[in-house]
C-alpha cells in the first residue's frame, strides 16, 4: 500500500518529503521529542494527502498540484546584508514612515539587528529559532495543536518544516502604544521555500495592532507558506493588516486561524498585489458570544496573476455578527477567486453576518470566480451576501475626463477608487495612507512594469 | 469663440441634431431653451466630448481649432467646461482630490506648474466661501452624500476654480429651490468675463431672470427654430412651447 501511494507523489510533492527527511535533524527544536512527533505527524499527514488539486472542492479554481510543478529546498539562515528599502513603492517601503516596532524577518529567520521587538510595554514575544528548545507552554500548546492541520496539507507543510516565527502575547488588559509590524522579506537569486509560524494571543481587555507585509525579488520563483494562529480573549480589541506584495514569480500560500472570545472584536484587512499564484485561507470560530469581526480585503492583480481568497466564519454560537468584504481588480489575464462561506449552527440565533465580494474587471482576458456559500440551520439571523463583476464605469471616466483629467489618470483614480472601502476602516490613520500609498500606486506600477 | 455649422448628430441611426448652426463670439451668453427631447443635452455632450453619438455632418471650430479632433480632457484642457445636469455619484474618489487633480493635469496639458497645496487650498477656501460650500463636504466622495442643490454648487465651484472659457450649463436650475438658485446664479454671474461665453441650457425661462443672456435660440426638433434678444424668453414663459412642438410635428 505504501508503495501505491508514494508513487502518486508528484515530483514537487516527493521532493517535500525529501527535503524534510534531509533537514528534519537541523530543524530548531529537533531532538525533543514533542516536536520531533509534531513535525513527523504532519509530514505523514502531508504524505496522505499530497498538494490540493483541483478535485478537491475548496481547491477547485487554485490547482496547486499543477501549479507547483518543482519544489525548492528549504530556505538556509544566512546573515547576508539586506536593502530593506527600495526605490520604488513596496509593501515595506509604504509603511516606512509609520510609528512602529519592527521584527524583520530574512527568508524567514528572524534578524534582530534589523529589528526593534525588544521591551514592548504589555507584549511578550518569543522567537521561535531562538527559543525552540525551552518554549513556554502558551506557546508549545498551540504547535502541538494537531487538529488545525487536519484536511489542510499547506498548514500541514508549514507545520513539519516552519523553522522561526513570531509568537506574541499581549497581556491582560494592555494597550500597545503603536503597531507590531512584521516584515517578512525574501531576498537572494536562488529560489527557495520559507515556511514562518506565528502565533497571536490578545488577553483579556487587551488592544492591539499588528502589521505583517511580504516582499521579495521581482524574477525568483520562491514559495512561502506562512500560517498565523490568532486568539482572541474576552473584551479584547484586535486589529490586522497583511500586506503581500511578493515578487511576480512567486507563491504564496498562507493560513490564518482565528478563535475569538466573547465580547471581542477583530478587525483583518488583507491587501494582496503581489505574487504570481497566492492563497489566503482563513478559518475564523467563536468561542464566546457578542463577537464583532471583520474579515476584509483588496487585491489587485495582473499579467497571469492569481489570487485565491478562500474563507470560512462558523458561528457556532449566539449573537456575533461577522462581516466579509472583499474587492479585486483584474487587469490583462489575472484571475480572482473568491470562496466565501458562512456558517450559522442552530444555536447561533441572532447572527448577523454579511459577505461581499466585488470585482473590477479592466480586461476582457481577465477571469473573475467568486463563490459565496451560506449555511443556515439557526432561525433567527441575518444574513446577507452580494457578488459582482464589472469593468469601469464609463460615466464616471467621463466625469473626470471633462474635467481635464488625462485617461491613465482617471483610470488610476477609479481604480484606486474601487478597492477604498474597505481600508477606510482601518482605523490607524499612518497605517491607512501606507496602504493608500500602495493601492494608488498600482495603476501606474502596472504602467512601469508592463 | 464657438462655431457650430450645419451640425447632424445620430444616436443609434436616429437623427437628434438635424442641421444646428450657432455662433458664439467672446464674452457672449447664449441660452438655448426648447421643449423636452429638442436635442438641448445632446448638444452640450457633443460640445464636451462625450462619445456614443454619431456626428454625420457638419463642423464645430473652438478658438479656430476643430473640437470635434479633441479628446474629453483636450478640450477640458483647452477651456471647454460643461456643468452637469446630474452630476454624478463617485465613490472612493475624494471631492478635494478631484479637484486639486483635475487643476493640475489642466495646468499640466498647457504646460504651466503644478499649483502647490497652500496655494491650492487657498484657492478652494476663496471659491468654496463665496459659494456658501463647507470645506467638510469636499472630504467626501465626489457628489455622494451631496443635496440637489450641493451637487450643483459643486459644479460650479469646479467652473470657478479651473476658469474655463466656454461654460455650458446644462438644466442647472433643474432641482434647485430660490435659494440655491440665487447661489448658483451668482456664482455664475461673477465668471462672467469679456474673454469668457458661455452657453446656458434651460428649460425654464427663470434661470435667465438671474442669468441675462445676450441671446436666446429655441431648439425644436433637432434645430434652431427661432433665435432672437433676452426678450425672446420672457415670450416663451407665456406662450410655452406649443408652438414649436406642433411646426416640427407638421414638417414631420
Amino acid at each position: 500500500m505504501n508503495v501505491q501511494i508514494s508513487s502518486t507523489l508528484t515530483a514537487a510533492e516527493k521532493s517535500l518529503v525529501d527535503h524534510f527527511d534531509k533537514i528534519s535533524a537541523d530543524l530548531p527544536g529537533s531532538g525533543q521529542a514533542w516536536i520531533d512527533d509534531v513535525r513527523t505527524r504532519a509530514i505523514q499527514s502531508f504524505e496522505n494527502s499530497g498538494l490540493p488539486h483541483r478535485r478537491l472542492e475548496s481547491w477547485k479554481y487554485t490547482d496547486l498540484r499543477g501549479i507547483l510543478r518543482e519544489m525548492p529546498a528549504p530556505a538556509q539562515n544566512s546573515q547576508a546584508p539586506v536593502l530593506l528599502e527600495q526605490d520604488g513603492v513596496d509593501a515595506h517601503t509604504a509603511f516606512s514612515s509609520v510609528d512602529r516596532h519592527l521584527g524583520v524577518f530574512v527568508n524567514g529567520f528572524y534578524r534582530p539587528e534589523l529589528s526593534s521587538l525588544e521591551d514592548i510595554e504589555g507584549v511578550e514575544i518569543i522567537k521561535l529559532r531562538e527559543n525552540f528548545d525551552d518554549l513556554p507552554d502558551w506557546v508549545q500548546e498551540k504547535l502541538c495543536n494537531s487538529k488545525v492541520y487536519e484536511n489542510n496539507a499547506i498548514l500541514a507543510l508549514n507545520t513539519a518544516f516552519a523553522a522561526d516565527g513570531a509568537a506574541l502575547r499581549i497581556n491582560r488588559g494592555s494597550k500597545i502604544d503603536k503597531p507590531i509590524h512584521l516584515a517578512f522579506v525574501v531576498t537572494g537569486k536562488e529560489a527557495c521555500a520559507i515556511n514562518t509560524r506565528n502565533l497571536i494571543i490578545v488577553e483579556e481587555g487587551a488592544e492591539a495592532t499588528v502589521i505583517e507585509t511580504y516582499v521579495g525579488p521581482p524574477d525568483v520563483a520562491y514559495v512561502v507558506n506562512t500560517a498565523l494562529e490568532l486568539c482572541v480573549a474576552e473584551d479584547a480589541v484586535f486589529n490586522r493588516i497583511k500586506v503581500q506584495d511578493e515578487g511576480h514569480d512567486a507563491v504564496h500560500l498562507a493560513n490564518l486561524i482565528v478563535s475569538l472570545a466573547g465580547n471581542s472584536k477583530c478587525h483583518d484587512l488583507t491587501l494582496s498585489v503581489g505574487a504570481r499564484t497566492s492563497r489566503n485561507e482563513g478559518q475564523v470560530d467563536f468561542t464566546g458570544e457578542n463577537v464583532e469581526v471583520t474579515i476584509s480585503g483588496a487585491s489587485m492583480l495582473r499579467g497571469k496573476q492569481q489570487g485565491d481568497t478562500t474563507l470560512c466564519v462558523t458561528h457556532g454560537l449566539p449573537s456575533s455578527n461577522s462581516r466579509q468584504e472583499f474587492k479585486t481588480v483584474l487587469d490583462d489575464h489575472a484571475r480572482g477567486i473568491f470562496q466565501g462561506c458562512v456558517i450559522v449552527k442552530p444555536d447561533a440565533q441572532h447572527t448577523d453576518g454579511r459577505q461581499m465580494t466585488q470585482a473590477l474587471l479592466l480586461s476582457p482576458d481577465a477571469e473573475m470566480d467568486a463563490k459565496p456559500e451560506l449555511e443556515i440551520y439557526a432561525d433567527d439571523v441575518e444574513c446577507a451576501h452580494g457578488a459582482t463583476a464589472g469593468d469601469l464605469d464609463e460615466d464616471y471616466l467621463f466625469y473626470l475626463r471633462a474635467r481635464g483629467i488625462p485617461e491613465d489618470q482617471a483610470k488610476a483614480l477609479l481604480v484606486a477608487a474601487f478597492v477604498a472601502a474597505p481600508i477606510e476602516e482601518v482605523q490607524d490613520e499612518g497605517i491607512r495612507e501606507a496602504l493608500f500609498q500602495l493601492t494608488n500606486s498600482w495603476f501606474d506600477r502596472r504602467n512601469s512594469e508592463a | 469663440m464657438l462655431e457650430i455649422k450645419d451640425l447632424h448628430v445620430e444616436v443609434e441611426g436616429e437623427p437628434i441634431l438635424r442641421g444646428i448652426n450657432l455662433e458664439v463670439s467672446p464674452g457672449e451668453v447664449h441660452a438655448i431653451m426648447g421643449p423636452n427631447g429638442s436635442g438641448k443635452s445632446t448638444l452640450s455632450y457633443i460640445l464636451s466630448g462625450k462619445e456614443d453619438y454619431d456626428i454625420t455632418q457638419g463642423t464645430i471650430t473652438y478658438k479656430g481649432k476643430d473640437l470635434l479632433d479633441m479628446a474629453v480632457d483636450e478640450r477640458a484642457a483647452a477651456g471647454v467646461f460643461l456643468a452637469f445636469q446630474y452630476p454624478i455619484e463617485i465613490p472612493g474618489v475624494a471631492a478635494m482630490t478631484f479637484l486639486k487633480t483635475a487643476l493640475n493635469a489642466q495646468r499640466a496639458t498647457r504646460g504651466e506648474e503644478e499649483l502647490s497645496t497652500p496655494d491650492f487650498m487657498k484657492l478652494v477656501r476663496e471659491k468654496t466661501k463665496e459659494l456658501n460650500i463647507r470645506q467638510e463636504m469636499l472630504r467626501r466622495s465626489i457628489n455622494v452624500g451631496f443635496s440637489g442643490g450641493e451637487k450643483k454648487r459643486f459644479e460650479i465651484l469646479q467652473m470657478a476654480l479651473l476658469e474655463p472659457s466656454l461654460c455650458i450649463l446644462d438644466e442647472t436650475d433643474s432641482g434647485l429651490d430660490i435659494d440655491a438658485l440665487q447661489i448658483v446664479a451668482e456664482g455664475v454671474n461673477r465668471l462672467r468675463d469679456p474673454k469668457r461665453s458661455m452657453i446656458v441650457i434651460t428649460h425654464y425661462q427663470r434661470l435667465l431672470n438671474h442669468i441675462i443672456p445676450d441671446k436666446v435660440h429655441v431648439l425644436s426638433h433637432g434645430k434652431i427654430a427661432r433665435s432672437g434678444g433676452k426678450e425672446l424668453a420672457l415670450e416663451l414663459e407665456q406662450n410655452g412651447y406649443a408652438e414649436y412642438e406642433n411646426n416640427t410635428a407638421d414638417a414631420a
